[in-house]
């Protein structure tokens, strides 16, 4: 039972920042815009809340630059491949890169390997939901996690609504899709592809956020540990829907959650459940590729 | 067609040259920033870190040994950059070569060092093209696109290998995790007071070998024409899908020799940090895109991003600024490397486009 | 007075001028049609009267008050809206979403959409204009007519008064083009005027109230449709002005062996749709033959098919008896056919790679100039200045880029590089496209001397004169079918322009 419960908790707090980066990288996917980095935006969240709440002792600070400095590295990304057309690729490795470079940099000049709050509590950032914790099952789903990790869940209705029921939503998929019937209606699409990659930086900003503050106060410069990555694999197999992509965002969860609780009987072999996302993308592409492609007789590339 | 003559004698070497030059500065300038902000003098701690390394003897051996693996992982990318394809996938590709070498160079030796060599060789080669095989298939027969394909498969990658070194693999001996030592018939001995191993030369051996590929043989050709115009490669009979398995294959097999060597000459085990941090694939990447995909850049700025990875530990022992710094002004490299600044200002070649879509459409 | 005037309006692209001063006036509620053959200007007359390209020179008035355009926006704003050949539509949204898209309606207070309303609006406007669709359905599912349908909708939607359709039947089955045709009818009667641009004679026949013939970026002249006939017509659209120097009178007769043979060949598009329907055809040694047709019948796949481009999906494809069918464009050459491709720096040349480059492109089998897989750098250039100089390729450096050629130089390479290796077949489509009048020449007098040495020539081209000159038989292509064959001795211009136009013809025709 204690095996379920545990599972089940984890489960939910492990899909909790791989669902921010999806539900936050799926507007630039329906943009036509590839978003890897995901990874390092979520990096530099953990990272730039845990400084600043370090420096100044104050969580909301932190908090606050965390998604300042994760919106202008979206900004630098926009910038780069939107209005300068650089390879999108490149620009978000080289984000990818630069912040982790960065976070050594830093911690080099603290001479610390990581950054530890030790003033603050985690379990007061546990929301106990009073009644619901003490059923079983449903308990460990739903009550005793941090606030964002509650939010991530939201974020899957909100950013359904936003995506199919407001004009931005539909614009930005007009954009991805057919930039030509944008243009040719007179929208900006640039605009548009700018504030998709924003919300994903925004989103990701939380997730890191969520890494590091709230669930442990403490920082390491490894402990996205390839969720940005995930989260890709997430959004290519939901095809940028934000229903699906979340589905799999949690089924990724509940994969890395396994692979932490059977660590202790399973041993290393474990880890391997974290290549099933990528060998379900693997899967997910090319039978959706086999798919479309299935009349065509034109050879070449 | 006056504008095409014009765009094609202008963007020749020197737009090239200031296209990799440019941002290269740029990072450095920003780099001296941060330097300047902790205290120290730019200028004398970027002399310190490039002048130690190019001009003593040791240092240099240093430089042109950290350069091996790198000319490779960058000849690897840089090949299918030129066909427009992209293997973001040479850094797990080089791992999965460098551990499998590892492991036979440990339990296979036969004791004969040219032997052991080729085996581990070959082993690292024949992995790197195994791994880059499957999102060569998928490409050529279905069109899945290659970039994510290669790009997530490297996590992957790393996990896979995560576990085997941790558990079927592990030497029990070890302190930590990692993979049993290769057998001294296995490594490169070094040569003379530096780091410098024969691996240096076999890597320009093959750089030469894949310059000669590049420049001279109908697969350079072909693989050039698909890079400028596939439409026009498939019309002529290229078979292009059949060029894209095999230049990922050569991709990977460039890519597997990287770590094989570099497991050979430098680390003779697998750890978990075997590639450092970014590791030897993501540099080739840089190296690549700093290279302009031409092979002579390619050597060129492979022994240039040698120096600046040698030069960090250098700066850290000579000056107070910690060595990350050198990771930060790459990163910073790669993202300025992205965009092309000089067609981007005079936007020649997007003035040319847009006046052959025009025509096209009367 | 006019809806919408043109008065010497004139567009360059660089030295080439595409539309020559054009004047054109069109009246209100009236369907007019503009017809031509493929690169006569029509698409960029329509693509300055939208906002997509900016005039040259010359003025365009509407209700005769001088405009200027500089996006389709602030046509769209002047009341006019254009349905492109390729549809500006987002595949996965829903039909009233695509008409919706840009003004979309929002419930009071919210920044939320409102469907409820918007598929009701739809619904209306659908009603009105008698058309048949769904508003929830979503685009990707629809046909290619129900398409256009939703198109059209996005401008009446958008309340425009005059609406130009780019070559609005090309995509379109039979049944679907009478469809439309009602449909313009209807909305004629409900106060609007089209202009339809199109290269085919039966519909504007059916449809117009006055025809504008454009050729060579002029205007060659407007009548009424009720005083004319499809023949005049298409002697207006065919007829040139270039006078060709050679013919093929004279040679020698063509045996009667046969080189060449295509058995009922099928394939499909990307949309399934057959494109080329059970095409069968037989060329014989010392012979050349045409296939002629209006652009767009099923011609360019048929070549694609034949060059190895496309795949088949019935139907085989015999060279001197040896079966070739569905072989890489490599194989074929190898197995001696020469390839002049449709498309010149698509795929017959590449211009970013130097002129020796391009020279070897597709032969290196030969051992001359490639061998265990290494170029032969010397040979290939002295290949290149063999070539130069033999076909009096102009060009400012042997080495230089195929960019730097004009378009007949860079046409004499391919002729070259084809010709020079030897083949027993050449496939020449549109071999003189945007090529000056001496390489014109040149390049008939190549294929001539070729089919008098006894090899064969399969000609397909749109330019009616050179396939009538130049061919020994010419088969006609319509809707992706061959749907006759003609002697080009016998035959007349307009007899032959009605064939291509679709109407079959008894007499002439000649028994396969």
């Amino acid at each position: 039972m204690d095996f379920i419960n545990n599972l089940l908790y984890n489960s939910v707090y492990n899909a909790a920042p791989i669902l921010l980066c999806v539900l936050g990288g799926i507007f630039a996917y329906k943009a036509n815009v590839l978003n890897i980095a995901l990874e390092g935006l979520m990096l530099a969240g953990a990272f730039v809340s845990m400084l600043v709440a370090y420096l100044t002792h104050n969580l909301f600070l932190g908090i606050l630059s965390a998604i300042v400095v994760c919106l202008l590295l979206g900004l630098v990304f926009s910038v780069m491949s939107v209005t300068y057309k650089g390879n999108v690729i490149v620009v978000g490795l080289a984000i990818n890169m630069l912040v982790p470079a960065v976070a050594d940099f830093v911690l080099k000049l603290m001479k610390s390997s990581n950054i530890n709050l030790t003033w603050a509590n985690v379990n007061d950032f546990k929301i106990n939901i009073p009644f619901i914790e003490d059923i079983p099952i449903l308990g460990s789903i739903l009550s005793g996690h941090p606030p964002i990790t509650y939010i991530a869940f939201l974020m899957i209705i909100v950013m359904a609504v936003l995506m199919y029921r407001t004009k931005f939503g539909v614009y930005v998929r007009v954009v991805g899709e057919n930039d030509d019937a944008a243009r040719s209606l007179g929208l900006k699409s640039n605009q548009y592809k700018y504030i998709a990659i924003l919300i994903g930086a925004f989103c990701c900003a939380l997730a890191g956020i969520n890494l590091s503050m709230e669930r442990l106060a403490v920082f390491t410069n490894d402990m996205t540990a390839g969720r940005g990555f995930i989260a890709i694999a997430a959004i290519y197999c939901g095809r940028g829907a934000p229903g699906p992509s979340a589905v799999y965002a949690i089924a990724f969860g509940v994969a890395s959650a396994l692979a932490t609780q059977l660590t202790v009987s399973a041993g290393s072999a474990a880890a391997l459940l974290d290549v099933i996302p990528y060998v379900i993308m693997g899967v997910v592409l090319t039978v959706v590729s086999i798919t479309k492609r299935r009349k065509v007789k034109v050879r070449g590339f | 067609m006056k504008q095409s003559s014009l765009s094609s004698k202008f963007s020749g070497v020197s737009i090239k040259v200031i296209n990799s030059l440019l941002p290269v500065l740029l990072a450095f300038f920003i780099g001296g920033i941060i330097i300047a902000a902790i205290g120290e003098n730019p200028l004398s701690a970027y002399g310190t870190m490039i002048g130690k390394q190019l001009f003593t003897a040791k240092g240099l051996g240093n430089t042109l040994h950290y350069a091996s693996p790198l000319i490779l992982t960058g000849l690897a990318i840089a090949i299918t950059f030129k066909a427009n394809i992209y293997n973001m996938g040479v850094e797990g590709q080089m791992l999965l070569g460098a551990f499998f070498s590892g492991i036979v160079g440990s339990s296979l030796s036969t004791g004969n060092a040219i032997v052991d060599k080729l085996m581990c060789f070959a082993v690292g080669a024949i992995c790197g093209m195994l791994f880059a095989l499957i999102p060569a298939l998928l490409k050529a027969f279905f069109h899945v696109d290659e970039m994510v394909v290669t790009l997530t498969f490297n996590y992957a990658m790393a996990k896979v290998l995560e576990y085997l070194a941790s558990g079927p693999f592990r030497d029990a001996g070890a302190g930590y995790v990692c993979t049993p030592a290769i057998a001294n018939s296995a490594t490169f001995s070094r040569l003379g007071k530096s780091r410098l191993t024969l691996f240096f030369f076999i890597a320009l051996a093959i750089f030469l070998v894949m310059w000669f590929v590049m420049k001279r043989t109908k697969l350079g050709y072909q693989v050039t024409a698909i890079g400028k115009n596939a439409e026009f490669a498939e019309a002529t009979g290229m078979r292009v899908r059949c060029k894209i398995i095999i230049l990922m294959l050569i991709s990977g097999a460039l890519a597997g020799i990287a770590g094989s060597g570099y497991m050979m000459s430098e680390q003779f085990r697998y750890t978990l940090d075997f590639s450092g941090s970014p590791g030897l694939g993501w540099d080739g990447m840089l190296i690549a895109l700093l290279g302009r995909h031409s092979p002579v850049g390619i050597l060129v700025a492979s022994l240039f991003y040698s120096v600046l990875k040698t030069g960090a530990d250098t700066i850290n022992t000579y000056t107070s600024v910690p060595k990350e710094i050198v990771a930060v002004i790459q990163s910073l490299m790669i993202l300025f490397l992205a965009v092309q600044f000089l067609n981007e200002r005079f936007g020649l070649i997007e003035r040319f486009k847009k006046l052959r879509a025009e025509k096209k459409e009367a | 007075m006019s809806i919408i005037r043109t008065v010497d309006l004139t567009k360059k692209f660089d030295e080439f001028v595409a539309n020559d001063h054009i004047n054109l006036s069109v009246e209100p509620q009236e369907i007019k049609c503009i017809v031509g053959e493929n690169g006569a200007g029509k698409s960029t007359l329509m693509n300055m009267l939208y906002g997509t390209l900016i005039p040259t020179s010359g003025s365009i008035l509407i209700d005769e008050q001088p405009v200027k355009f500089k996006s389709p926006i602030d046509a769209m704003n002047h009341g006019i809206g254009m349905v492109h050949q390729h549809f500006k539509l987002v595949p996965s949204l829903t039909v009233y979403e695509n008409i919706l898209l840009g003004t979309e309606i929002t419930k009071k207070g919210l920044p939320l959409i409102d469907s409820g309303e918007e598929i009701r609006r739809v619904q209306g406007i659908i009603d009105e204009y008698h058309f048949q669709l769904k508003p929830t359905d979503r685009v990707e599912d629809l046909s290619v007519g129900q398409c256009q349908q939703v198109e059209i909708l996005k401008m009446l939607y958008r309340n425009v008064r005059i609406l130009i359709l780019d070559e609005p039947s090309a995509v379109l089955t039979p049944q679907e083009v009478d469809r439309l045709i009602e449909n313009l009818k209807d909305l004629r009667k409900n106060g609007k005027t089209i202009i339809v641009i199109t290269h085919k004679l039966r519909e504007v026949m059916e449809l117009s109230d006055s025809v504008t013939v454009i050729r060579q970026g002029k205007v060659i002249g407007t009548v009424m449709t009720k005083d004319t006939n499809e023949q005049e017509l298409a002697q207006m659209m065919v007829g040139r002005d270039v006078v060709l120097t050679v013919s093929n009178e004279g040679g020698m007769p063509s045996s009667d062996e046969v080189a060449y043979r295509v058995e009922d060949l099928h394939t499909i598009n990307a949309h399934g749709a057959e494109v080329v329907s059970g095409v069968s055809f037989e060329v014989k040694k010392g012979e050349v033959f045409g296939i002629a047709g209006v652009e767009g019948n099923g011609q360019s796949e048929l070549v694609k098919l034949l060059t190895g481009l496309m795949t088949t999906t019935k139907g085989r494809v015999y060279l001197e008896g040896r079966d070739i069918t569905n072989l890489w464009p490599d194989q074929l050459r190898k197995a001696g056919i020469g390839i002049i491709p449709e498309d010149r720096y698509g795929q017959g040349l590449c211009q970013s790679m130097s002129i020796p480059d391009n020279c070897i492109a597709g032969y290196w089998y030969d051992k001359e100039v490639c061998q265990y897989g290494v170029l032969k750098k010397k040979s290939i250039l002295q290949r290149a200045r063999e070539y130069i100089q033999k076909y009096d390729i102009r060009v400012a450096s042997e080495q230089g880029y195929v960019s730097e050629l004009s378009g007949g130089n860079a046409q004499k390479i391919i002729i070259a590089r084809e010709f020079e290796s030897h083949p027993r077949l050449i496939i020449a489509c549109q071999p003189t496209r945007g090529v000056d009048v001496g390489s014109i020449e040149f390049i008939h007098k190549q294929l001539l001397r070729f089919r008098n040495e006894g090899y064969s020539v399969l000609l397909i081209s749109s330019e009616l004169s050179e396939i009538m000159s130049l061919s020994d038989r010419v088969a006609v292509m319509y809707k992706g079918k061959i749907i006759g064959e003609v002697d080009p001795k016998t035959i007349s211009t307009s007899e032959i322009g009605l064939l291509m136009a679709g109407a079959t013809s008894q007499r002439n025709e000649v028994p396969v």
